[in-house]
């Protein structure tokens, strides 16, 4: 057999397209399979010449192999027409196929084919008069539609239904390119919608769809057709999908769409998870247009968060998102940190994210806040993004009242500490700035725990954080600008403080070293100054530019008597500049956060329950604007999951039919 | 209207193309390699659609299913439905399936021709003609055993003599 094929390679052809394939594979680089078809295509260039008609078909599938890898095959077109042309079935059949693949409507040759379609449409053998309708149906221009549009008319009657339904499909492209024809179709068209086959329905219904998009005239017949046929729609689930995509398209109001979110509803509860991702996926549009009814569903929402299925649990998030409101913001919080509890990694930076801003945009009360942010990073404290935290520090900052419950909690939350980097910031810098209000008790709200904390106490957990092996070096520039801070409050400490600091004095990461050598001779040798130099800071600005600026000016307005020491970096500068590092670099980044009308807020008295996080009030939904930089801290909107809806065949052709309702529905607008 | 069918490898080469638009030889493998390009991208467990308004237009997506070393892929405009063409996608393979016995990738590239005709079966002229697979099925059946017969007519090779001596 070997010995055969490469004999015949020599003198000719191969003969069988599926040697040609195999050579075709076995060759290991793009320059060698180029050459073997630019060998093969001027083989086969010499046999059409030759006008060999007995592997002619052959020779035409080689060649369209050829052309699904790429290569230029038009001198293979004549071939094809001749094989239409040709009386036996094979090389008819590649003879149409070739037509299909290596031609297209924009071809002149096209117009030879005309007289072989027409002869073989009327062929009585059904499948060629199918391959002939196929053809059409792909590639016919216009000039061919009329030539051949009355003896496809005739076959829309004809008895098999094959034929029938290939018929529709082809008469769907004549009226596409040739309006005119469509009154002669009309007729044939409400017919085959009465037909018990369900391809030439699942057709038929096409036809009508295209009828009645190109003409008005069409749709009046149709209008009566339609009204006698919706009555034997059955429970299919893709019916009911399709009935409330048709009702969300054309806005119905009252009723229809309250209906529809029942229907929605009611796929929620459905143990097919295929249904449910398409009920959520709806009801994300929906809750857009009427959040009031979405409402209802929400116990089922929240159950659908902790399915087992992950696009569900993605798609249920995006729609609690969009349905959280200030009443009911407190129990979905809960329900999602309960949830953040179980669920598996991937998922908890998105949940995290959308809980974060949830809590952002919607807290009844400061308190309840920084409750809400602390449990939040003590749960996922490595998924809170930056500008969560950035964000939590400038509030705190701002609310003084609380600065002491906050930090107290805070001490309390860090004893179960896992390394979560979050919190670690976050503890750190609210030591280093209430520290004492840490040890003294000052302003303990009601129900808190009074637990005595000393002030080693305080300097053992900004140790904790310094010296543990997870936390990033920024946390460490933290911690050590927590210590030069707590040397100035708790003076019996900073002996050990000073101690801890130049452990740090050759350390290989630059920043700490440079931070540790200065702290260190702030503390000994500008012991008169650090008192003034450390004092707390003044509440910070949600505007980033201001804040790093209003951190500047706030230091400098307060020590405007220093003399300005000799040494290269002067103290003031750095601890300024390292304070500020610590929010400049983040807050001068891209996202530009709008200013707010009042950005020094007057201290708010903790019982106040109605208290927003700025100051400014609650109703005004300018909320929303203030914080856009924090809503791009989410995740990009998610990709749309589907599933597949196993759909039986005939529910695939009634969709058709509420397709058609939809049509008419808004023809009649 | 569904206006490409494609099925390719993991590796980027095309196993069947079919176009329903009019699109010239580069363009169609400008689209096949931008449609590679996006699709191997994709994780495992992404779902099936994805947009591709630069190769075929606006308002047109992919629709595609990954089956061991195939993608199937339709690519369709707005008025078709994602859903019912993950459907016929399914229909395509368990056809395919039935017909060549535990098909795998070597039996389309061998019986493309087949193959094709299986799938103007299903879509025509970029319309969806036959959902059931059963029924489609029995028409290529019937169309390969009419060019069996028709294939007899053809003097068969005998070797490189008979075909010299013909011309």
């Amino acid at each position: 057999m070997a010995a055969q094929l490469d004999s015949t390679r020599d003198f000719g052809l191969i003969a069988f397209k599926r040697d040609m394939i195999c050579l075709i594979r076995a060759c290991k680089t793009a320059a060698e399979e180029r050459a073997v078809i630019a060998k093969e295509c001027a083989l086969l260039r010499d046999a059409f010449k030759e006008d060999h008609q007995d592997y002619r078909h052959r020779n035409v599938a080689k060649l369209m192999f050829i052309h699904m890898l790429g290569f230029p095959t038009h001198f293979g077109q004549m071939e094809c027409i001749k094989l239409i042309a040709a009386v036996s079935f094979p090389e008819k059949r590649i003879g149409y196929l070739g037509l299909m693949l290596l031609l297209d409507e924009r071809q002149e040759v096209l117009l030879l084919v005309t007289n072989s379609l027409k002869n073989d449409i009327n062929n009585s053998n059904q499948f060629i008069t199918g391959l002939a309708l196929c053809a059409l149906g792909n590639i016919c221009t216009a000039e061919m539609a009329r030539d051949l549009a009355s003896d496809v008319e005739h076959l829309l009657q004809s008895n098999n239904a094959y034929i029938r339904k290939k018929a529709a499909l082809c008469a769907v492209r004549i009226v596409r390119k040739v309006p005119d024809l469509i009154e002669s179709f009309i007729d044939p068209a409400i017919r085959l919608l009465g037909d018990k086959h369900h391809g030439v329905l699942i057709s038929g219904v096409k036809l009508c769809i295209e009828l009645c998009q190109a003409s008005d005239v069409a749709l009046e017949q149709f209008r009566k057709v339609s009204t006698n046929t919706e009555g034997n729609k059955n429970a299919g689930h893709a019916i009911l999908y399709e009935c409330v995509q048709t009702i969300m398209a054309i806005e119905a109001i009252g009723g229809l769409r309250v209906l529809a979110i029942n229907i929605l509803g009611r796929f929620l509860a459905f143990p097919d998870n295929n249904i449910r991702y398409v009920a959520l996926n709806t009801l994300v549009k929906v809750v857009s247009i009427d959040t009031q009814a979405v409402q209802r569903h929400r116990a089922t929402i929240v159950e659908c968060v902790k399915d087992s299925d992950i696009s569900i649990r993605r798609r249920a998030l995006d729609l609690v998102y969009n349905l959280v409101n200030e009443n009911n913001v407190k129990v979905l919080t809960k329900e999602l940190v309960e949830y953040l509890k179980v669920s598996d990694p991937e998922f908890k930076l998105d949940l995290t994210a959308k809980i974060a801003a949830l809590v952002q945009k919607f807290s009844p009360s400061q308190r309840w806040y920084f409750d809400q942010m602390i449990l939040l990073m003590v749960q996922a404290g490595q998924f809170v993004a930056e500008g969560v935290t950035r964000f939590l520090v400038i509030v705190i900052s701002n609310a003084s009242e609380l600065q002491g419950y906050v930090v107290r909690t805070l001490y309390r939350s860090f004893q179960d500490w896992r390394g979560q980097e979050s919190l670690a910031q976050v503890t750190v810098w609210c030591i280093g700035e209430y520290g004492d209000l840490l040890v003294n008790h000052s302003n303990e709200l009601q129900g808190e725990d009074p637990q005595t904390i000393t002030e080693s106490d305080a300097v053992d957990v900004v140790e904790t954080i310094l010296k543990d092996v997870q936390v990033t070096p920024i946390t460490q520039a933290f911690a050590l600008t927590a210590l030069l801070k707590l040397s100035s409050r708790f003076p019996q400490c900073t002996e050990r403080i000073k101690a801890l600091l130049s452990g740090y004095k050759r350390s290989h990461i630059l920043e700490l070293q440079q931070r540790s050598n200065e702290f260190e001779s702030i503390i000994t040798r500008h012991s008169s100054i650090s008192a003034s130099l450390l004092e707390r800071m003044p509440p910070l600005d949600v505007d980033g530019s201001s804040s790093a600026m209003e951190a500047d000016a706030g230091v400098y307005t307060n020590h405007t008597n220093l003399q300005q020491p000799s040494e290269a970096l002067s103290p003031k500068n750095m601890n300024s500049s390292a304070q500020a590092e610590e929010f400049t670099v983040n807050l001068l980044d891209v996202l530009s956060f709008q200013p707010i009308e009042n950005p020094l807020s007057p201290p708010v008295s903790a019982g106040d329950a109605l208290l927003n996080l700025l100051g400014s009030s609650l109703t005004s939904p300018s909320n929303v604007t203030m914080f856009p930089g924090f809503l791009h801290l989410t995740k990009p909107p998610m990709i749309k999951t589907w599933a597949t809806l196993q759909c039986q065949f005939n529910q695939n052709l009634l969709v058709y039919f509420l397709q058609l309702w939809h049509c008419k529905q808004m023809a009649s607008r | 209207m569904i206006l490409a069918a494609l099925v390719m490898n993991t590796q980027g080469k095309p196993r069947i193309t079919k176009f329903y638009v009019p699109l010239g030889v580069e363009k169609q493998q400008e689209a096949i390699r931008t449609i590679y390009s996006a699709l191997s991208q994709r994780p495992e467990d992404s779902c099936s659609f994805v947009e591709t308004e630069d190769i075929f237009g606006p308002d047109t997506k992919l629709v595609y299913k990954h089956f061991a070393t195939l993608y199937f892929i339709f690519v369709i405009d707005s008025s078709e439905s994602e859903l019912g063409m993950l459907d016929l996608i399914q229909v395509f393979v368990e056809t395919l399936d039935r017909c060549f016995k535990n098909v795998c990738e070597l039996d389309i590239v061998y019986n493309f021709n087949k193959v094709h005709t299986i799938l103007d079966e299903i879509v025509m002229g970029g319309q969806v003609v036959e959902t059931n697979s059963a029924e489609v099925l029995k028409a290529v059946q019937d169309i390969w055993k009419l060019e069996r017969v028709g294939d007899l007519n053809v003097p068969s090779v005998r070797g490189i003599g008979s075909y010299r001596s013909k011309s």
